[in-house]
């Protein structure tokens, strides 16, 4: 099962996006697990995880982390993120992780 | 010329946050919440004074409860930061964690003065509250420093191979940890040889004190405020990007505060980190609302529909990113005069005696907008943060009106160029039949 990370601040804002990509993970039967944390975390939530996406507030922060995860790292589109479009990240990660 | 303002305050942002000990700082903050939670539910719980419920505490003994659970937090608080900011700086050099957290405990121990009375011989309590908390953050970042340099070097007893780790591992820490205690013994006793008796004294008035100072102003809290929300222009977190300068600056007023409040004494401070954060108005809610219940194009109306509920906890993210505000000129004007203007009417509310000190609890984010005014002041606070919703809505009616006009130009655009690619396709599929 792939495992998607979504960091931003303290991981609330993005726990909306999550829903609505776990909504659409749903509807297509993509077995996945999204989560959201806070962007300190990412070393530790990182370290299984297949993709990491971060919310474009904290995308300043993006190559930190890339440094301290293996997978492939990227931010969220701003205007994706701003009308919480599970679709659209979910395409990303998806493309992230080659699946 | 916009390229390299973000860049600029880019780099100012990685700055700020990439350096290891402030890092360590605003980390250890951060993770300093549960115990900051404990405290402002006791020091909540016990200011509940009405129906007789004050006094209903008292008598059956859950006043002292309180009391004693607030004294042993945000009282001592000192202790817990010092073990936290070593921790984290620990983590930080990839040293031993714990290891460091202890040296951090021990060595602002040992920077501290005892107090010596002929009965009684022991801390006294304002040393390790927030007073204390700057001596605390210094020991705890030297002491850190000295031990995971001291290992790095290698500066260990060496055990042989068929020792067991574990053994092998407490007898590491000897050497670095003795350095440790003698460097800050040794910063101890040359302080007591100086005018100012104790490096807590002399942290207060050299560092503590003028740092504060320069905070305690409404120029410098609307200056801040605004800040905060041109890096937002910049689609950075404003907040997340300078919270070391803040908790440097504005942290410790706050827990004074909080520490009188449980206290039931008078707060010391108007300006607090409390203060400046929770007073920036409800302005994505005011936004939320105006694209609702103001606005006739698709793409407000839909962000607003987006934001409203994540605004009213206090989530920004979906309008500041739908609208956008972020990278949007016609937005840079009321993204940062709003805050700012929200703080000065709840700096001129506070003067003119009608809303209380902040007193300096903490909440979970998320908590709904408005509402944790009543937390923060009492009804006051409600009535405060009322009233800076108006004003950001007010401010906020024009620009949202022409970015409004500018999408429904947007849309209007989109729809005619569609009916021509479909009167196009009409031509095309009816040509044919013509021929």
């Amino acid at each position: 099962m792939k495992k998607i990370v979504l960091l931003c601040a303290g991981g609330m804002s993005t726990s909306v996006l999550v829903n609505n990509m776990k909504q659409e993970a749903a509807n297509e039967g993509f077995d996945c697990f999204i989560d959201a944390y806070p962007i300190d975390s990412a070393e530790k939530v990182g370290a299984d995880a297949h993709a990491v996406l971060l919310g474009p507030q904290v995308s300043y922060r993006e190559k930190e982390v890339a440094e301290v995860v293996t997978c492939p790292v990227g931010s969220i589109d701003m205007m994706a993120y701003g009308m919480m479009d599970g679709r659209k990240a979910l395409d990303q990660a998806k493309g992230m992780m080659g699946v | 010329m916009f390229d390299t303002i973000k860049i600029k305050t880019l780099t100012v942002a990685n700055k700020i946050q990439d350096n290891k000990y402030m890092k360590a700082i605003s980390n250890a903050m951060m993770a300093l919440m549960p115990i900051m939670m404990v405290s402002s539910v006791a020091s909540l719980l016990k200011s509940i004074n009405f129906w007789g419920i004050g006094e209903l505490m008292a008598n059956v003994g859950i006043t002292s409860i309180l009391t004693q659970i607030n004294t042993m937090t945000i009282d001592i608080i000192s202790i817990y930061v010092a073990f936290l900011v070593a921790y984290k700086l620990g983590e930080n050099l990839k040293g031993d964690a714990v290891n460091c957290g202890l040296m951090g405990v021990m060595s602002f121990f040992i920077l501290t003065n005892l107090t010596k009375t002929e009965e009684f011989t022991g801390f006294d309590k304002s040393v390790l509250g927030s007073t204390g908390m700057f001596v605390a953050m210094f020991g705890a970042l030297l002491g850190a420093k000295i031990y995971t340099f001291c290992t790095e070097k290698n500066w260990t007893i060496k055990m042989p191979q068929s020792v067991p780790p574990v053994v092998s591992k407490s007898f590491g820490a000897i050497i670095p940890g003795c350095v440790v205690a003698l460097v800050m013994g040794i910063i101890y006793q040359g302080f007591a040889a100086t005018q100012f008796g104790d490096i807590a004294s002399f942290i207060y008035a050299m560092v503590q004190k003028p740092i504060t100072a320069v905070g305690a102003n409404i120029w410098a809290a609307m200056f801040i405020v605004a800040f905060i929300e041109l890096l937002w222009f910049f689609g950075i977190h404003g907040v997340l990007a300078v919270y070391p300068i803040l908790m440097l600056v504005f942290y410790e007023p706050g827990l004074a505060n909080l520490s009188a409040y449980g206290a039931g004494e008078a707060l010391p401070h108007l300006f607090t980190l409390g203060f400046i954060i929770n007073n920036r108005g409800a302005r994505s809610l005011a936004v939320a609302l105006l694209c609702i219940f103001n606005s006739k194009s698709q793409q407000l109306r839909s962000v607003g529909k987006v934001g409203l509920i994540p605004a009213a906890f206090q989530i920004s993210e979906p309008i500041k990113f739908g609208i956008p505000q972020v990278m949007n000129i016609r937005m840079l004007f009321p993204l940062m005069l709003t805050p700012a203007v929200s703080v000065l009417s709840a700096y001129l509310l506070t003067i003119v005696g009608f809303l209380p000190y902040h007193n300096g609890v903490q909440i979970p984010s998320g908590f709904p907008a408005i509402f944790c005014g009543f937390l923060f002041n009492g009804w006051q606070g409600i009535v405060a943060q009322i009233l800076q919703l108006v004003l950001c809505t007010l401010i906020y009616i024009p620009f949202i009106k022409s970015q409004d006009k500018y999408y429904l130009a947007e849309e209007a655009k989109v729809a005619a160029q569609k009916q021509a690619e479909a009167s196009v396709e009409n031509v095309i599929e009816a040509t044919p039949e013509i021929v």
